[in-house]
């Protein structure tokens, strides 16, 4: 297959554009991509002090290769988790500092055993919540922790429209009408004590991200999947809609930027309330105590 | 696993498989069960797309790209 644009051998075949790339015109649309999200969905500017939630897998590496191509101020955060099985998080760790090594980048190091004296599975065997769940509960806070304490501006992850419309469909399969209002490319701060999270890799593919991160020479974790994530609901919803995607190319992208469109259809009345501060961690909380401080408690 | 006089070899989390030179990488991911739309196909250090044929003795790695949790 050849470059839809200059004829070169393709390294990539874009069903849903019916287009096919190679190497230089690929990455030109990938930034053309992140460029336009950020944009369009007013997510960052160049004032902007970033911290990058980094994993060492393909996404977040991608995100914050991307957000340095285009000279923004990006700096990364790594929660170790401590998920021992297969040395996951070990392996992990060493590809993000790794990333932040080569590109003489500021790389944070966050370990929840120094910080908390725990790890994420043994959080887990003494909450009657499931592992993905309160690791998502621990990320979000220490991603927000440190947002705070260091200065940045704004929180960006590396969500993908894979993440999004797999996010999207499950919440319609329960039309849970509160999180369906919640999902956006920008969640703005509605307390002081929140740091804005964006997503600028909302746009692109999970199969995009991929490409990318391997035209870059980015080492990423890929031969690893963090072993709790087996049998995830996220990945059946990804893989259903795969084979949507291959029947009909382009329906991700459709699905997840008209529901962008109609998402004010979800949004429930303003009344928030008055926001109760934790009393640990001082975080806004809708209980005296934050479900992260409850947890590490 | 069967072997082939002209065989290429497919590659796909430890799995390994051999299949006939001409082969093309759409055949070998329908081959693992897999969608088109989760996963990239590398020839050696080069990416491929879909309609690559494998020639003899090339290694394919098939390389998934979702991830989830």
């Amino acid at each position: 297959m050849r470059c839809s644009r200059c004829s070169r051998r393709a390294i990539i075949h874009l069903r849903s554009y019916r287009l096919a790339l190679c190497e230089e015109h690929f990455t030109e649309r990938f930034l053309k991509t992140v460029k336009r999200a950020i944009k369009d969905y007013r997510l960052l500017s160049k004032r902007d002090r970033v911290l990058v939630a980094v994993s060492g897998g393909k996404d977040s590496l991608a995100l914050w290769d991307v957000l340095l191509e285009l000279g923004y101020s990006a700096e990364g955060l790594y929660i170790d988790l401590g998920i021992g099985r297969e040395n996951y998080s070990e392996i992990s760790k060493r590809k993000a500092i790794a990333f932040a090594e080569q590109r003489n980048a500021r790389l944070r190091v966050v370990d929840l055993r120094e910080e908390y004296g725990a790890t994420i599975p043994k959080l887990a065997r003494r909450s009657t919540r499931s592992v993905c769940g309160v690791c998502g509960i621990v990320k979000r806070h220490e991603m927000n922790r440190i947002a705070l304490e260091e200065g940045y501006t704004v929180l960006a992850t590396g969500h993908n429209l894979d993440d999004e419309a797999s996010v999207l469909l499950a919440n319609l399969l329960r039309w849970n009408t509160e999180l369906l209002a919640r999902q956006a490319p920008r969640l703005e701060a509605w307390h002081p004590k929140l740091v804005p999270k964006v997503k600028p890799l909302c746009l692109l593919t999970e199969r995009e991200t991929a490409t990318y991160a391997v035209v870059r020479g980015i080492d990423y974790v890929y031969e690893l999947e963090c072993p709790h994530s087996e049998g995830a609901t996220s990945i059946t919803m990804k893989e259903a809609l795969n084979r949507i995607e291959e029947r009909s190319p382009g329906t991700k992208l459709y699905f997840y930027r008209e529901f962008l469109k109609r998402r004010s259809m979800f949004a429930p009345p303003e009344e928030r309330g008055e926001a109760i501060e934790c009393e640990v961690c001082g975080f806004p909380t809708t209980s005296q105590r934050c479900a992260f401080c409850r947890l590490v408690a | 696993m069967i072997l082939f006089p002209m065989a290429a070899t497919v590659r796909y989390r430890g799995r390994e498989l051999s299949v006939e030179a001409g082969t093309s990488v759409k055949k070998a991911i329908r081959m693992l069960g897999l969608s088109l739309e989760g996963v990239i196909a590398k020839v050696g250090d080069r990416l491929v797309t879909e309609d690559y044929r494998l020639r003899e003795g090339e290694v394919l790695e098939i390389i998934s790209a979702i991830s989830g949790g």
